[in-house]
């Protein structure tokens, strides 16, 4: 029924950590106004009070300010300020988290270390969906096209999230939470077209009676070809198209349903260089085509009792087909999950969680004939996930100190039973001020490719026989394991100013490597090839270490600042048996510095400009850069939006990322114009 | 190693510093007039709404027992986020000569001699309700509840586009014999207003 009962409870979906479990006391320190400014407020004119922009996020951001984990919440504001069309480019206001573009569609986003197109480290989910790929790890980007106007926030959690996410989410967890369908009322036509891209999004809400809202939408991303270095055009154009809906359901004062869902269709292309026994150098240019579906539907039920205790259910359906040169790939999920939460209890704040998944896919081989060599044995297969999860918040100094403990307990068919703890300590010095510390163990399971694929990546020489390097899962395969130690302080100096700072040292065993075992007969059966194999194992460690900071001003209602710095130093070493010696290729995959600069100017009551600047260091493949994106919001009148976008403006086109693993070819991202005309309307 | 990562941390964020005070250099002159500004929280805005009304509507005298009685404010299901802020504003202030008091109750049997109500929609309170037992006794019902003026509430606080808008009933603010001046309807959306000039076309 209200926005506030959605807030609190989009925490408490598997958010509930972040609110209820990691700190009890959210509420009690509720900010007394400021006795000046309040004043100040008060001698407002009616038009003067009409006009105040208020900070909604408000509730949340004190919520953030108590949580011990390195968080980040990127606003709606930051949203609609950053200009950016898709989710990674959004991502790139987060600090901390590395993203690259590698062609027109396809991105890297990490979180501390080890940045590739297969960012397996790192757990993403979209209301609570995951969209965690179980076959490489790593998140498809490109069959994520939700209409950014209906996502409130993003919550990022850089560092391991294990005991309460499970696996997978070793260097971090991003949620992204759509809004309430209450707060997209009405219609909303919105059309971008620009110099990279064309996009069109339709959205009606509406009530279906008193206490049930909804809202429908469409989506169509037309977008260009990027750029070869050469300066030629990239064959990397894609299309595709998303429906969806999402309703909820105030069912009583406490009780609320949500329903969701969405499906999407696309076509993608890219040039890749595949191996070849027809060409002298063994390797082939080829211009694939990518078609990619998928639709999903969820269901959420949230209460809360007079007791404070509160039930939170939530299950889903996900299917995802895909067809590409390098993989093809149809699977199904389903997911139930549950949590409870008795409330406070004298010292301790208990939640407890437990779910299932189920995982179904099915890998056809490629075609050997054309070298497009790839063979899961088995290539069906299902796989049943079972978790649970405690978590005690207990205060050892009211209104001081409290120890967080807890972990997850998950039960998976390719390593087993895994258990994710996790003990966080929260001090809060002074009020306004939170300092924090934590241990804790996280680990990656191997993705369905590592444990059951075998896959011809490049011809050696020509034979006869011809031998041929070719990449072999092994189910033997650990999970690989990280236990961090994290520090961090949160100061809100004054209104005006927000200070975040977080350093970390993680230590990774049983990290995956790359074996050479010799030439041997081919193990692929319909071709003659000797092949040099490399086997998949668990010999590499590496430790990482690194400081993220942040800072908020706004010394004046119509400017601020927000600014972040981030460093990171990455170590990988093979243990004494390895035999791999792309290790330290691993180390430059994420750059140690980056910076993010962003300045918010309200020129006039209707006009706002943003400016962005980004530096992203050096990475072993591609070259440090400073970008500026430019943004300007015109509000015409109460139903007309303009928007002027200037992305990329200090290059005509600059590289971000080295394609690895099959390769496409290099390309650049360009620097691109837009404009984009909201009309929202009743 | 780490002595060199907390040196080159520090030239770094000299680095950011001096890009900040340019930035702030460039863009102070824009913005010297005024003192440095906190943003504001929904609550607060509201409050000061709730406070700012008293200037801009009048109650009718029978809807005080005497001239020595108090303006009053209530707050039904008790002390909320928005009437924690009220209660600070209206420290030291009088609504037309009167002593003001902000009461917060329980109980449906005390609203009578409520000059404003103020229903906060966290407290999730049975709305259709406590309208039927107001009827049309002189007292403004306040709420930011969704949907609280098409109920039939008067005012209705929403917070659109990082915006707090005013919706009025005004069919419901006449019946209670309350007169708002228009001042304060320039700046509201209204319903159930005779000329409906509330949307614009553009």
């Amino acid at each position: 029924m209200n926005k506030y009962t959605v807030t609190s409870s989009h925490k408490k979906t598997r958010h509930n950590w972040l609110a209820l479990a990691m700190c009890g006391s959210l509420y009690s320190a509720v900010l007394s106004a400021d006795t000046d400014s309040l004043q100040r407020l008060k001698s407002f004119s009616l038009e003067d009070l009409a006009d105040v922009e208020v900070s909604i996020t408000g509730k949340s951001q004190q919520q953030l300010r108590d949580i011990p984990a390195a968080v980040y919440v990127l606003s709606e504001k930051q949203i609609r300020n950053s200009g950016a069309t898709n989710i990674p480019d959004l991502l790139r206001l987060v600090p901390g988290l590395h993203v690259a573009q590698i062609d027109a569609n396809k991105w890297v986003v990490s979180s501390r270390g080890f940045s590739s197109r297969i960012t397996n480290k790192l757990l993403v989910m979209i209301d609570g969906r995951s969209i965690y790929s179980p076959l490489f790890g790593g998140v498809m980007w490109d069959q994520q096209n939700i209409m950014l106007e209906d996502i409130e926030k993003i919550e990022v959690v850089r560092g391991p999230g294990g005991a309460v996410w499970g696996s997978n989410a070793v260097n971090g967890v991003v949620n992204i939470i759509s809004k309430h369908t209450d707060d997209t009322q009405g219609s909303l036509v919105s059309t971008l077209i620009g110099t990279e891209k064309n996009i069109i999004s339709l959205r009606q809400g509406g009530m279906l009676s008193a206490d049930t809202s909804y809202r429908i939408y469409a989506k169509h991303r037309e977008h260009e070809e990027s750029v070869f270095l050469n300066g030629s055009n990239a064959t990397d154009d894609w299309r595709d198209t998303q429906l969806g809906f999402r309703i909820d359901w105030q069912a009583s004062k406490d009780k609320q349903l949500t329903l969701q869902g969405d499906m999407y269709q696309g076509r993608l292309s890219e040039r890749i260089t595949v191996p070849s026994l027809a060409t002298a150098t063994f390797t082939d240019l080829l211009d694939d085509t990518i078609n990619i579906q998928g639709a999903n539907l969820m269901a959420k039920w949230e209460q809360t009792n007079n007791d404070g205790s509160t039930h939170h259910f939530q299950t889903y359906i996900d299917h995802v087909e895909r067809e590409q040169w390098i993989v093809s790939e149809q699977r199904d999920i389903f997911d139930i999950d549950y949590q409870y939460s008795p409330g406070q209890i004298g010292q301790h704040n208990f939640m407890f969680g437990t779910g299932y998944r189920y995982v179904q896919d099915k890998l056809p081989d490629g075609n050997v004939s054309l070298g497009q060599v790839r063979i899961y044995t088995p290539s069906k297969k299902s796989d049943h996930l079972f978790n649970a999860f405690i978590q005690d918040d207990i205060t050892l100094l009211e209104n001081r100190l409290w120890l967080t403990l807890g972990s997850k307990v998950e039960s998976n068919q390719y390593t087993g039973l895994e258990f994710q703890p996790s003990i966080r300590l929260r001090w809060k010095p002074a009020e306004r001020q939170l300092a924090w510390a934590s241990i804790s163990r996280s680990v990656r399971t191997p993705s369905r490719a590592e444990s059951d694929g075998l896959i011809l990546f490049d011809i050696l020489s020509a034979g006869p026989p011809p031998v041929g390097l070719v990449v072999q899962g092994s189910t033997d395969l650990k999970s690989e394991v990280l236990l961090a130690y994290e520090l961090g302080y949160r100061h809100e100096v004054s209104k005006t100013f927000i200070f975040d700072a977080t350093v970390f040292y993680q230590d990774y065993d049983n990290l995956v490597s790359f074996e050479m075992t010799g030439v041997v007969p081919s193990p692929i059966a319909p071709i003659n090839v000797l092949s040099n194999t490399m086997n998949l194992a668990n010999q590499l460690e590496a430790s990482t270490y690194g400081l993220e900071t942040s800072a908020a001003w706004s010394p004046h209602e119509k400017f601020n600042l927000l600014a972040s710095y981030s460093y990171l130093k990455v170590e990988v070493s093979p243990k004494n048996s390895s035999l791999d010696a792309l290790s330290e290729l691993q180390e430059d995959l994420s750059p140690q510095h980056q910076f993010n600069i962003t300045s918010n100017y309200q020129l006039q009551d209707n006009l706002k400009l943003s400016l962005i600047g980004r530096y992203v260091g050096e990475l072993s493949d591609a070259a440090a850069y400073t970008e500026l994106d430019s943004t300007i919001q015109w509000q015409v009148n109460n139903k007309l939006n303009l928007t002027l976008v200037a992305r990329n403006l200090l290059d005509q086109s600059h590289p971000e990322a080295t394609p690895a693993v099959f390769p496409t070819a290099k390309t650049e991202v360009e620097r691109e114009f837009y404009i984009k005309l909201d009309w929202a309307f009743n | 190693m780490k002595l060199s990562m907390s040196q080159l941390t520090k030239n770094q964020l000299e680095r950011v510093n001096s890009v900040l005070l340019v930035v702030l250099v460039l863009f102070s002159s824009l913005f010297f007039s005024s003192a440095s500004a906190a943003k504001y929280t929904e609550d607060e805005v509201k409050a000061v709404y709730l406070f700012n009304f008293t200037s801009f509507i009048s109650w009718p005298k029978d809807s005080f027992n005497n001239t020595q009685e108090a303006f009053t404010y209530c707050s039904l299901g008790g002390e909320n986020s928005v009437t924690k802020v009220l209660q600070e504003i209206l420290l030291g202030e009088k609504v037309a000569g009167r002593i003001v008091l902000l009461k917060n109750i329980t109980k449906l049997s005390d609203i009578s001699n409520c000059q404003v109500l103020y229903l906060d929609k966290r407290k999730n309170q049975d709305i259709a309700l406590i309208l039927q037992t107001l009827k049309n006794s002189p007292t403004l019902t306040v709420s930011d509840a969704k949907g609280f003026a098409m109920q039939g509430g008067a005012v209705e606080l929403s917070t659109k586009n990082e915006h707090i808008k005013l919706l009025i009933n005004v069919a419901k603010v006449k019946a209670t014999q309350l007169s708002i001046s228009s001042k304060l309807l320039r700046i509201a959306d209204l319903i159930n207003a005779q000329n409906d000039d509330g949307d614009e076309p553009w």
